[in-house]
């Protein structure tokens, strides 16, 4: 009845963003940026909607951020979210100008917007999955 | 006022919440049917069919069959609970444009008695596109986005849960005068009792700040709205109530643009300002209510108030029908205590016709203007919003 299934993975071969994940299988947070504007391109495609142009570069972030906001979940349908709960996801702004949804690595008490987390990963064989962990406040 | 845009004329709300053996087909047609003879009107009258295709694929060339119509306009533009107002925008300017006369939207679910889980889902896709491959690891609900929207809105700008909780209690206030709220509200094994902040406060955590009092129900249900052009008006059944503004937006989540803003921002100045009237006008506020985070954000995006001092403003009671200060807030009960099968968009629209014509169990006394606005898709991830003004003279 309550068999738990494994985390859902990404897909490597999705177009727009299967080079996202081929980036974290490497352990790198990848982002695109314009080659044209320089603006930062994020969730990934094969566009600037800035200035238009089709010429995207691929960066690799430093992995820190802040947390936009957060939220953490005591209630799931999906048997392997089921078995995560109580666990925690949000937007994390990134220190290089893109926002990431993610999990972070955190308890509902000590996951608040504004805290500031950095990536970490979690391996599932050719794919990894980043997931963000809380940074000690200077 | 003279007159508006378009008018809406029949309305019809299925009255049950659980509605076992019957399907989301059949309750929009019966609903088509009682909506356009409570119009005076007839099912080959209407020569433009709206369809958000809840109820089966490819609705633009299913439901005209399965009606029986053949209309010469069809719009199956589909954002989740807006639907229905992007569809009443949409056919206000065909009316406008002389291309259309009468305009029928229909909608049905069987959300309840197919067991659905609409809040606590994962929705993963077999096939991902772009945006889904970055989120599917995750495991978002629809209660968890909006539950990111709260988390950021108590934690920038103080509110309280509350003050968020206020929302709920006056939506069951309302709901307790309405005998169809009250049935589905038993049907669906939950007491049709009074809420206090103080019940809602210790129902179970859903997902952080979300409590399951802050969630709208989960019910069977559906309804009919016609809408027809002005030289029509005059030989309708029924009072007409006309549509003085309409406009629609999309938004995102994305660096640099704060989750507190919804598209709410955009569509309802717009539609305010074709309608020619100010929030302070408003007497009726329909409001999707989803959750509760999601009323007190679109109040502060329509103007009721300024963004952040929602909590403050929604404080005291000051939304319920019989209380001055404030627009009365979605006066059947809402989908926090009446109905929301799936996408709610339609019953706004409804209830406010009701308001303006005097037929509401939570009725304000001499109700001229009305605002609807619907919410489609996630709060805190991709969303749809949709104002209508409507007033009667």
């Amino acid at each position: 009845m309550s068999e738990v299934t494994g985390r859902p993975l990404p897909s490597l071969e999705e177009p727009d963003t299967g080079p996202y994940w081929r980036a974290a299988a490497q352990r790198r947070l990848a982002y695109q940026r314009c080659t044209q504007c320089s603006a930062v391109v994020f969730p990934p495609r094969a566009h600037c909607a800035s200035c238009m142009s089709l010429e995207l570069e691929w960066q690799t972030s430093q992995g820190m951020g802040t947390v936009h906001t957060c939220t953490t979940t005591y209630q799931h349908t999906h048997p392997y979210f089921r078995s995560r709960c109580p666990y925690t996801i949000g937007l994390i702004d990134i220190d290089e100008g893109f926002r990431v949804f993610a999990e972070i690595a955190a308890t509902d008490a000590e996951a608040e917007p504004g805290i500031r987390v950095r990536v970490d990963w979690e391996e599932h064989g050719d794919v990894c999955v980043p997931v963000f962990v809380p940074v000690p406040q200077r | 006022m003279t007159g508006g845009r378009a008018a809406l004329a029949g309305v019809y709300e299925y009255p049950l919440r659980v509605a076992p053996g019957v399907s989301a087909l059949q309750i929009k047609a019966e609903s088509a049917i009682r909506a356009l003879t409570a119009s005076g009107l007839r099912l080959a009258d209407v020569d433009a069919l709206y369809d958000a295709g809840e109820a089966m694929t490819g609705p633009g060339l299913a439901m005209p069959e399965y009606l029986g119509i053949r209309p010469a306009l069809i719009d199956s533009t589909a954002v989740g609970g807006s639907s229905f107002e992007f569809h009443i925008a949409h056919a206000v300017d065909a009316i406008e444009a002389g291309r259309i006369r009468v305009a029928l939207l229909t909608y049905g679910s069987t959300a309840r008695s197919s067991k659905r889980s609409i809040g606590t889902e994962a929705r993963l896709t077999s096939v991902p596109d772009p945006l889904r491959n970055m989120e599917d690891p995750y495991g978002l609900t629809t209660i968890g986005s909006y539950a990111m929207v709260a988390k950021r809105h108590m934690s920038e700008f103080g509110t309280t849960p509350e003050e968020l909780a206020e929302i709920a209690v006056v939506a069951r206030y309302h709901a307790l005068r309405n005998p169809d709220a009250v049935a589905g509200l038993t049907a669906i094994g939950m007491d049709p009792v009074p809420l206090a902040a103080a019940d809602v406060l210790s129902s179970r955590l859903i997902s952080s700040p979300i409590r399951r009092l802050e969630c709208c129900l989960i019910t069977d249900g559906g309804g009919a709205v016609v809408l027809v052009a002005p030289e029509l008006a005059a030989d309708l059944d029924v009072a007409p109530v006309w549509v003085l503004g309409s406009a629609t937006g999309v938004d995102y989540s994305e660096f640099g643009h704060s989750v507190l803003t919804t598209s709410a921002a955009r569509s309802g100045p717009a539609a305010f300002a074709q309608a020619g009237v100010a929030p302070a006008d408003i007497d009726i506020a329909m409001i999707y209510d989803s959750f509760t985070i999601t009323v007190l954000t679109i109040l502060e995006d329509l103007g009721f108030c300024a963004k952040g001092e929602g909590g403050a403003y929604v404080r005291d009671g000051r939304l319920r029908f019989d209380r001055p200060g404030g627009p009365a807030l979605n006066t059947d009960g809402g989908g926090l205590s009446s109905t929301h099968p799936g996408m709610r968009g339609i019953f706004l629209l409804i209830e406010a016709t009701r308001q303006l014509r005097g037929e509401s169990t939570a009725q304000v006394p001499a109700a001229r203007l009305a605002v609807a606005h619907g919410n489609g898709g996630r709060l805190g991830s991709r969303s749809a919003g949709g104002t209508v003004i409507l007033g009667v003279n």
